[in-house]
C-alpha cells in the first residue's frame, strides 16, 4: 500500500445501509455504493488498515490481489474527490441524489 | 371545540408561489403540535394570496394593507380586525411589516396584541446594507457588498467585485449577472420591483446553507435547524432541501442570534466556500422561512417555541434535529367562486370556514 491512511473522522459520521446507500449527515449529500464499496467503506470506519481491508474483500470476492489494491486506490481517490476524507466542500458528487 | 374557546392566532405572510412566503409552514407547524385546539386567522395583504383561499390552512382570514401604504393605516385595519376577531397571538411573517410593528411595540401592547420582535437596534443591525459590519462582530466571513444607487456606482461595483456578481433588492430577491450589461438589466428590473438602494455583492461559489433558528431575546439560541438546499427557483429560493448536522453551521447562527440577542423567528443564510471551505454569512432574514415546516419534520417545532414565548410560556426544550429529513415542495391549485373574491374585496374578510362549508 503506498497511500498514506485516510483521515477517518468524516468517514465516521457517515451513515451506510446494507443495499449500499450512503448518507453524510453534514452535507446532506448521498451516494451508492457497490457491495465491494460497503465492504471497503465499513473497513474505513472500523479504522482498519489498508491491508487489513483488502484481505477481507479478497475472502468475499475471489479477485487479485493488485486489482483489489488497486480499487482501493481508486475508491479513497474519489472518497477524497468528494471531500469526505481529508479534505471538505470538493466539487459536488456526481451520484448526488435528491 | 368552539373557535371562541380555543387559542386564536393571527399568522400573515400566506402567499404560496414563486417566492413562497412562511405563514403557511408556521400555521401547518403548530397544527401538527396543537390540532384543533388553535383557531387561525389569515392576515393577506392581496385578494389572491394563496393561503387565504385554503380552507384547511385558515379559519378566517382578513386583508389588510401593506405598511407601506402608511403607519397608520396598516394598524388601523390591524386593530379593526382584532377588534371584530379578537386574536390572541399575532405571528408576522414577513421582512416589511417588523419595522412598523417594531416602532409600535407600545401602542400594538397597550390595544392587546401580542407578538414576539427583535428589537429595533437588532432589526437594523441585520439588515443587507449593515451585514458586513454584523459578520465582522460575529467573527464571520461575509461577501465584500457594496451599495449600488445608480448605474454609474453598479458599474463601479462590477469593476471591483467582477464578474460573476450578485445584485440584490432591499428586501427580496437577488440575481446573478455575468456581464455589465446583465448587471444594468438586473439593476432596472429590481430597482422597478423594489426601489433603491440595491446591493451589489461579491459572488462566492460554494453550497449554500439555511439555518432557521429561535433566540429569545437574552442572546440564547433555543433551538435551531439547518439544511442544504436540494433544489432551487429562478429565483434562488428553495424548492427542496434535507437538513443536516453541522456544528460549524450551528456555532456560527449561535455567534450571530448571540451578537443581536435575537427575539423571535429567523433565518441564518450560510455558503461553504469551495475555495477553502470557510462558511460566508450572506443574509440574514427577521423572520421563519417559507421552509420551516422542515424543521418541525425533524423533531424541532420552532413555531411552537415562539408562540409560547408570545403566550409568556416556557420555550420547549429541543433535541437534537433529525439529519436526512427532506422536503420537495408541490404546487396545487386553490379554487374560488366570484362571491369568494367579492367577499375579500368589498369586505376585506374571508367567511370563516365553518360558513363556508
Amino acid at each position: 500500500m503506498k497511500e498514506t491512511p485516510p483521515d477517518i473522522q468524516r468517514l465516521r459520521v457517515l451513515a451506510l445501509s446494507e443495499t449500499g446507500f450512503v448518507f453524510d449527515p453534514r452535507t446532506g449529500h448521498s451516494y451508492n455504493v457497490n457491495a465491494v464499496g460497503i465492504m471497503m467503506l465499513e473497513g474505513l470506519k472500523a479504522g482498519l488498515s489498508q491491508e487489513e481491508i483488502c484481505s477481507n474483500v479478497r475472502k468475499s470476492f475471489k479477485t487479485g490481489d493488485a486489482e483489489i489494491e488497486e480499487d482501493l486506490s481508486a475508491f479513497l481517490r474519489i472518497l477524497k474527490e468528494h471531500g469526505l476524507t481529508d479534505t471538505r466542500g470538493a466539487d459536488s458528487p456526481k451520484e448526488s441524489v435528491l | 371545540m368552539s373557535s371562541t374557546s380555543r387559542l386564536r392566532i393571527a399568522v400573515s405572510g400566506l402567499h404560496l408561489g414563486e417566492n413562497c412566503q412562511p405563514g403557511p409552514g408556521v400555521i401547518e407547524s403548530l397544527r401538527e403540535a396543537l390540532g384543533d385546539s388553535i383557531h387561525v386567522i389569515g392576515l393577506a395583504y392581496d385578494a389572491l394570496d394563496s393561503g387565504l383561499h385554503c380552507r384547511n390552512l385558515v379559519d378566517e382570514a382578513y386583508l389588510l394593507p401593506y405598511p407601506s401604504v402608511g403607519v397608520d393605516a396598516y394598524l388601523n385595519r390591524l386593530f379593526a380586525i382584532h377588534a371584530e376577531c379578537r386574536f390572541d397571538v399575532f405571528i408576522p411573517c414577513l421582512d416589511v411589516e417588523l419595522p412598523v410593528l417594531v416602532a409600535s411595540t407600545k401602542e400594538l401592547g397597550a390595544r392587546g396584541v401580542r407578538f414576539v420582535a427583535p428589537t429595533a437596534d437588532a432589526l437594523a443591525r441585520r439588515s443587507k446594507d449593515r451585514l458586513p459590519e454584523l459578520a465582522h462582530a460575529c467573527r464571520v466571513a461575509t461577501p465584500e457588498t457594496l451599495t449600488v444607487r445608480d448605474v454609474t456606482s453598479l458599474a463601479n461595483a462590477g469593476l471591483r467585485l467582477g464578474f460573476p456578481m450578485v445584485v440584490k433588492g432591499p428586501y427580496y430577491e437577488a440575481e446573478i449577472v455575468y456581464s455589465a450589461a446583465e448587471a444594468i438589466l438586473a439593476f432596472h428590473r429590481l430597482s422597478a420591483r423594489w426601489g433603491l438602494p440595491l446591493l451589489a455583492q461579491e459572488f462566492v461559489v460554494g453550497e449554500e446553507y439555511n439555518v432557521v433558528a429561535l433566540g429569545d431575546g437574552s442572546g440564547d439560541m433555543r433551538g435551531a435547524v439547518s439544511m442544504r438546499k436540494t433544489m432551487l427557483t429562478k429565483l434562488g429560493k428553495a424548492w427542496g432541501g434535507m437538513t443536516i448536522l453541522d456544528e460549524d453551521l450551528t456555532d456560527t447562527a449561535a455567534r450571530i442570534v448571540r451578537e443581536l440577542k435575537w427575539n423571535g423567528g429567523c433565518e441564518i443564510e450560510l455558503m461553504r466556500a469551495r475555495k477553502n471551505n470557510q462558511i460566508y454569512l450572506i443574509e440574514f432574514n427577521p423572520r421563519f422561512p417559507a421552509w420551516v415546516r422542515l424543521a418541525t419534520r425533524a423533531g424541532v417545532n420552532l413555531p411552537l417555541g415562539l408562540l409560547n414565548m408570545a403566550l409568556g410560556r416556557a420555550i420547549p426544550i429541543y433535541s437534537v434535529p433529525r439529519s436526512g429529513v427532506w422536503y420537495i415542495r408541490h404546487a396545487s391549485e386553490a379554487f374560488g367562486e366570484i362571491a369568494d373574491l367579492e367577499a375579500v374585496l368589498s369586505g376585506g374578510r374571508r367567511r370563516p370556514r365553518e360558513s363556508n362549508s
